[in-house]
């Protein structure tokens, strides 16, 4: 984790006096192998109380590997797992106080919607008339009241997400585990529950870890990022920043769009460097501090750029960092064009354009131009 | 196989009309072999009980009484064979579920490789004739047999114990008949269970044992109830195993219902039983079909 990030978090979700409080997850070394498969390969991090973190990642990287052992449905390999301090690791998963959130729901299809959100309390013994009040309140919550007597599969899809959410904060979790619970959800649903799920996280304070492999649920609902690659942690840090100084190719392969070029660098200034591409292109005024610790001289590296940190010219602009291309085809997005643009030295460079600035048509010769603040200098891997 | 035929020939409503002809015909086979082998044999079979018996012959032809069931319904000694034999099979289901049960939700948590040898074992038995089963645990359970002679080398009896010859053999035999049939169908519903539901049980705080009772074991009831009824049915309807294993402890319906044809001749009461014996498991079924569907309506409301 970086410092910087870790510092904010604490300002925005420690409570008073507290800097040097317990995190209500703290994974330490933790790796999971299937036979000779390792899934997670030692990890270490933690979430604090109240915050909403997401590990984000490609199928079959270890994130939901990861939310299971922590859960304690999957057996630790090596390492520990605390929450609130206390040593969970080898503790059966009704002993854990973790709530999870199944990507197939996993309501139990012979209980109605009320004995479903009641089962937690139920099995923590909790008496009848407090188990219909807190129901009561759950379902107020999740905006379902009225559905208590229907069976699961008479509930659509969106209803049946909720009643599991439901069922999980009932039982005031000392974690909140979501595994991919929005992905079985059509496009707009998912958009609104994210919303109304993290509103409900934020107004009942309740520590989230979430996985999802949906970038873009990631960046809205996170308070921190954890993206995973093959069992390990690529970055660990705020939205904003994985975003916009992503650790490793990968990351920024993952996040969003980018176009990438591989290079070297040839100068190296305090302020800025120079990037050759392998292309043979010059990229001056890289800021030094974008490039970190790839920054001394002959270092290989791959520069990332967004496609939206791209504009195209039909003259020469009279900019440094311009490459010449060819209109190879172009879509239209709603929003925006999606322009490829094939270079000289081969390969080709996505450009999105907010709107129809210029009209260029397939096999035009463009200038694209970027800014040398927005590109993303990482190791290349 | 339904389905099957439905996607091959879907692309049209003329196609689509020809799938549900073709549905039709594939059960005709079916129809008419239930219709001439089991239906016709039973309508002879209750109008041959409902004929008058002549000593002598078998029953004279085109007579109507009801003197066979009158005498079946009041003489104690058929209301005894009635009495023992459901309350065997009803014993044997209850210790068929009790045996079924765990070993279907072990194969069930198995891996692959475990699961495949063990369906085998269950399945192998299916491959052997049941006089040869039963052969089998006489050998097994016959006062000078493999059991009693182990026991008694070992120390621990000093007589033979009675395991055969008796209800207790009956059951063993009609138990170990039924226990694959009964294993297979649990086995298959409790595969069918989402493991996330248990997951999620254990997750919301259940206890291995509470997640059982609360999740897997409700949603196992059609299993259940399926086995059940193969147990059962069979059960009542079973003759080698009284035949052979039985003794002077009591007699089962099939076993008089074949002394009534062979060897009393008396085909309108051996045909009075088979009737008797059909409509009572009928009856016990459509009862507890009902009581089931009573109580799930009611535990849903």
């Amino acid at each position: 984790m970086k410092d910087a990030s870790a510092e904010s978090m604490k300002d925005r979700v420690a409570p008073p006096g507290g800097g040097a409080t317990t995190p209500d997850l703290e994974v330490q070394g933790l790796c999971k192998h299937f036979g000779s498969v390792v899934a997670v390969d030692s990890i270490d991090f933690t979430v604090d109380s109240g915050e909403f973190v997401s590990i984000l990642g490609p199928s079959g990287c270890g994130k939901t590997t990861t939310l299971r052992m922590v859960a304690g449905l999957e057996e630790v390999t090596a390492g520990r797992i605390f929450i609130r301090g206390r040593d969970v690791t080898h503790l059966p998963p009704e002993k854990r106080n973790t709530a999870m959130v199944f990507q197939s729901y996993a309501l139990f299809p012979h209980m109605n919607v009320h004995d479903n959100v009641a089962f937690g309390l139920k099995m923590r013994g909790v008496a009848k008339a407090e188990i219909d009040d807190r129901v009561a309140m759950a379902m107020r919550r999740v905006r379902l009241e009225g559905y208590e007597k229907r069976k699961p599969s008479q509930l659509s899809g969106g209803q049946r997400q909720r009643v599991a959410v439901a069922r999980a904060i009932i039982v005031e979790p000392a974690i909140l585990l979501l595994d991919e619970a929005l992905t079985n959800l059509d496009r707009r649903l998912r958009q609104q529950l994210q919303l109304e799920l993290k509103e409900l996280q934020v107004e009942l304070g309740i520590t989230s870890l979430f996985v999802t492999h949906d970038q873009e649920e990631a960046l809205t609902m996170s308070d921190r990022i954890i993206v995973m690659d093959e069992g390990l942690i690529a970055q660990n840090a705020e939205p904003s920043e994985v975003y916009d100084r992503p650790a490793s190719a990968f990351v920024a392969g993952f996040i969003g769009e980018s176009n990438r070029l591989d290079g070297s660098v040839v100068a190296a200034g305090d302020e800025a460097c120079t990037i050759r591409t392998d292309a043979g292109l010059d990229l001056v005024g890289v800021h030094a501090g974008h490039v970190g610790h790839v920054a001394h001289v002959g270092r290989q590296c791959a520069v990332m750029v967004r496609p939206r940190a791209i504009t195209l010219h039909a003259e020469r602009p009279a900019k440094d960092n311009v490459i010449e291309g060819v209109v190879k085809l172009w879509a239209y997005k709603g929003e925006s064009y999606e322009y490829v643009v094939t270079l000289p030295g081969g390969g080709d460079l996505l450009v999105s354009l907010p709107r129809r600035e210029a009209v260029f048509e397939r096999g035009d010769r463009v200038f694209a131009a970027f800014d040398a603040r927005d590109v993303i200098v990482v190791e290349r891997g | 196989m339904v389905e099957a035929a439905t996607t091959e020939t879907s692309g049209g409503v003329s196609r689509a009309s020809w799938a549900r002809l073709d549905r039709v015909w594939l059960a005709v086979p079916a129809v008419v072999l239930t219709a001439v082998f089991f239906v016709i044999p039973i309508l002879f079979m209750g109008r041959i009980s409902l004929s008058v018996h002549e000593s002598g012959s078998a029953y004279r032809e085109g007579t109507w009484t009801l003197d066979s069931y009158v005498t079946l319904l009041t003489d104690s000694f058929y209301l005894r064979i009635f009495s023992y034999t459901l309350g065997v099979s009803l014993l044997v289901t209850v210790l068929g579920l009790a045996l079924a049960y765990p070993i279907a939700y072990w194969i069930n948590r198995s891996g692959p490789r475990l699961k495949v040898i063990l369906l085998f074992a269950v399945i192998v038995p299916l491959w052997t004739n049941i006089l040869v089963l039963i052969y089998g645990w006489l050998i097994i359970l016959s006062p000078g047999g493999a059991l009693n002679d182990g026991l008694m080398r070992l120390g621990l009896i000093d007589a033979p114990l009675r395991v055969v010859y008796n209800t207790f053999g009956i059951v063993v035999g009609i138990v170990q008949i039924t226990l694959p049939y009964a294993i297979l169908i649990i086995a298959a519903v409790l595969a069918g269970i989402d493991r996330s539901l248990v997951e999620s049980a254990r997750d919301m705080g259940a206890s291995r044992l509470k997640a059982f009772l609360h999740v897997t074991l409700p949603l196992s009831t059609p299993g259940i109830a399926s086995a059940a009824t193969v147990i059962f049915v069979w059960s009542m309807g079973e003759y080698a195993s009284p035949q052979l294993l039985g003794g002077s402890a009591g007699k089962f319906v099939s076993q008089e219902v074949s002394s009534q044809f062979l060897t009393a001749f008396n085909w309108p009461r051996g045909a009075g039983l088979a009737v008797t014996l059909f409509s009572l498991i009928v009856l016990i079924l459509v009862v507890a079909q009902t009581a089931a569907r009573v109580t799930a309506r009611r535990s849903a409301a």
